[in-house]
């Protein structure tokens, strides 16, 4: 897949990245958060931004409806890191 | 009659009405579509220039820079300009040659195209003036490519490096104009009445302070003949606007459109020069353009043309709002990139930093974390291109990188991603024109730093960090 991240607050732009379809959300968060060197003590919510909707930790990018180049932002949000079990 | 007016005479009337083909075969009404006019002899040059006095002038004026130029380098007026302004050079003078062949290209295609004679001969003359300024350009790197790396392959880095793809995509795009007026609104007012003032007055007064003598005499006998190209505009944009009024929606929509593509391709970039790499500074970028380009430019032509129906230009106060983070956010995002640069980045020193807190309120809360943690042993470098506008193919980091203007548009079934309102806009309203780019960072997916470096025809050692500063 080649889709777009990007981590709020952090100071590394969108970075194209080329994910697996069967990779979950929770395992691509902690990926794309080491990747764009973003802080990962601070508590995020995975969305799509196209559309805005809020991804479940535990889809698959394959099952999330990304389109090609579509961005992955992990928003700053109050339910925790997807994947981070101990947010 | 003065020989003067008797020569502008005949090259007015270098025309005639065809008897063989019909005239829209000799100047195809595609070109002007959309404009709504009549007497294109009405078109006049208000500098009556003829072939022969242009010749001269344009003599004297080479006559006088490079012997002067010459004479600076052989004195050693090269190594005692300051490293950091010559490391900001390298990116200036390959953008510059740039805007320079784009805009030869342009007036080429006017001087040949345009539906009124004057107005072709008066292109004509522009175009030779821009021969003149991309071959400075050229020289100027010639000669500081004796004393340094960076400029060497400046012609291959304008085709392959990321940096320069934003320019080249604005001043293709100027040249590709269908309507050769749209043509003209962007490059003879926007790029002339805008912002040469800005860039080549504003630039080399700051160039002298920091030892380019050279620089400063180069970019100044450039604009001498810049009042020549702003009459162009000024005087095809009256003449418009008085001669029908069907034709202001048309110009309000190019004046809003090139206004923020030139803001956001030349205005923000240009920005690290005065603030970053000049080392003994001036006015901050922010300063000078509320004072080349809202207080001269907007206010002048609202006061000019404001009574035919003009309105300020339409992203005016998002570009005002910009300009207290863009050169910021640019030199930070150049940082990250300094492994894939053709010109050596630093971190800006303890002076510095005082210049910012002085004149940008809001420098310590937005940026300073970043040059701390800089400080503090992170390089900050990143392995890939960043996300590029669709439509000018800068980054998608405005206004700072923590929280930018990301828009999106579905156009054909596919994603475009667009750095802010203004360029989103654009896209909305010429999707077939702005969806055909492919930006680097898509071309270079999956490939690493070597291959990147590979690609954009960067060897050795350039980039990096400079450790004099």
């Amino acid at each position: 897949m080649l889709i777009y991240a990007r981590a709020e607050g952090c100071s590394t732009p969108a970075l194209l990245m080329t994910p697996e379809p069967d990779w979950s959300v929770k395992m691509f968060s902690r990926i794309a958060l080491s990747t764009l060197r973003a802080d990962k003590s601070r508590p995020r919510v995975a969305i799509n931004r196209r559309t805005g909707e809020e991804l479940a930790s535990d889809v698959t990018l394959g099952e999330a409806g990304f389109l090609p180049y579509d961005l992955f932002e992990l928003v700053l949000g109050v339910r925790g890191v997807p994947g981070d079990d101990g947010a | 009659m003065s020989d003067q007016a008797t020569d502008y005479r005949r090259t007015k009337r270098l025309y005639w009405e065809p008897s063989y083909v019909p005239k829209e075969a000799i100047y195809p009404p595609a070109n002007y579509e959309g404009i709504h006019f009549k007497d294109w002899d009405r078109w006049d040059d208000p500098f009556h220039m003829s072939f022969r006095q242009y010749v001269e002038i344009q003599a004297k004026k080479d006559n006088g820079f490079h012997p002067a130029r010459d004479a600076f380098d052989r004195y050693g007026g090269t190594d005692r300009m300051d490293r950091r302004w010559l490391e900001g050079m390298k990116v200036v003078y390959p953008i510059l040659f740039h805007g320079e062949y784009g805009a030869l290209r342009s007036n080429a295609r006017v001087s040949r195209y345009a539906p009124a004679p004057a107005l072709r001969a008066a292109a004509f003359y522009q175009s030779i003036d821009e021969l003149r300024h991309s071959q400075n350009h050229v020289y100027q790197m010639r000669m500081l490519n004796k004393h340094t790396d960076g400029f060497n392959n400046w012609a291959e880095w304008k085709r392959h490096h990321f940096l320069l793809q934003p320019a080249k995509m604005l001043f293709e795009d100027i040249v590709a104009c269908e309507n050769v007026f749209e043509s003209v609104m962007g490059l003879n007012i926007l790029v002339e009445v805008a912002y040469t003032n800005l860039v080549f007055v504003g630039i080399p007064s700051v160039g002298v302070l920091n030892g380019d003598l050279a620089g400063a005499s180069e970019l100044l006998t450039t604009q001498s003949d810049e009042t020549r190209h702003m009459a162009i505009g000024q005087s095809t944009l009256r003449t418009l606007l008085e001669g029908d009024d069907r034709n202001l929606p048309l110009i309000q929509y190019w004046l809003d459109k090139w206004f923020w593509l030139l803001h956001r391709i030349i205005g923000c970039p240009l920005g690290v020069i005065p603030d970053y790499f000049a080392r003994r500074k001036a006015l901050p970028m922010r300063q000078m353009f509320q004072r080349y380009i809202v207080d001269n430019f907007v206010a002048g032509m609202v006061e000019d043309l404001g009574k035919f129906g003009l309105q300020p230009p339409r992203f005016l106060d998002a570009a005002v709002a910009e300009m207290e983070d863009a050169p910021h956010t640019l030199f930070r995002t150049l940082f990250q990139y300094k492994h894939m640069l053709f010109n050596k980045m630093f971190v800006p020193t303890e002076t510095d930093m005082e210049f910012f807190g002085e004149h940008y309120p809001h420098w310590e809360e937005r940026h300073g974390a970043f040059w701390e943690e800089v400080r503090a042993g992170d390089p900050k470098d990143l392995p890939s291109l960043p996300m590029l506008c669709q439509v000018c193919q800068l980054p998608c980091v405005f206004p700072v990188p923590e929280a930018p203007t990301i828009r999106c548009s579905e156009w054909n079934g596919e994603v475009r991603w667009f750095c802010s309102d203004g360029c989103q806009w654009i896209f909305e309203h010429e999707p077939e024109r702005y969806s055909k780019a492919v930006g680097l960072d898509r071309v270079l997916t999956g490939k690493d730093v070597p291959e990147i470096r590979a690609h954009m025809r960067l060897s050795g050692k350039l980039g990096g960090v400079l450790e004099e500063c």
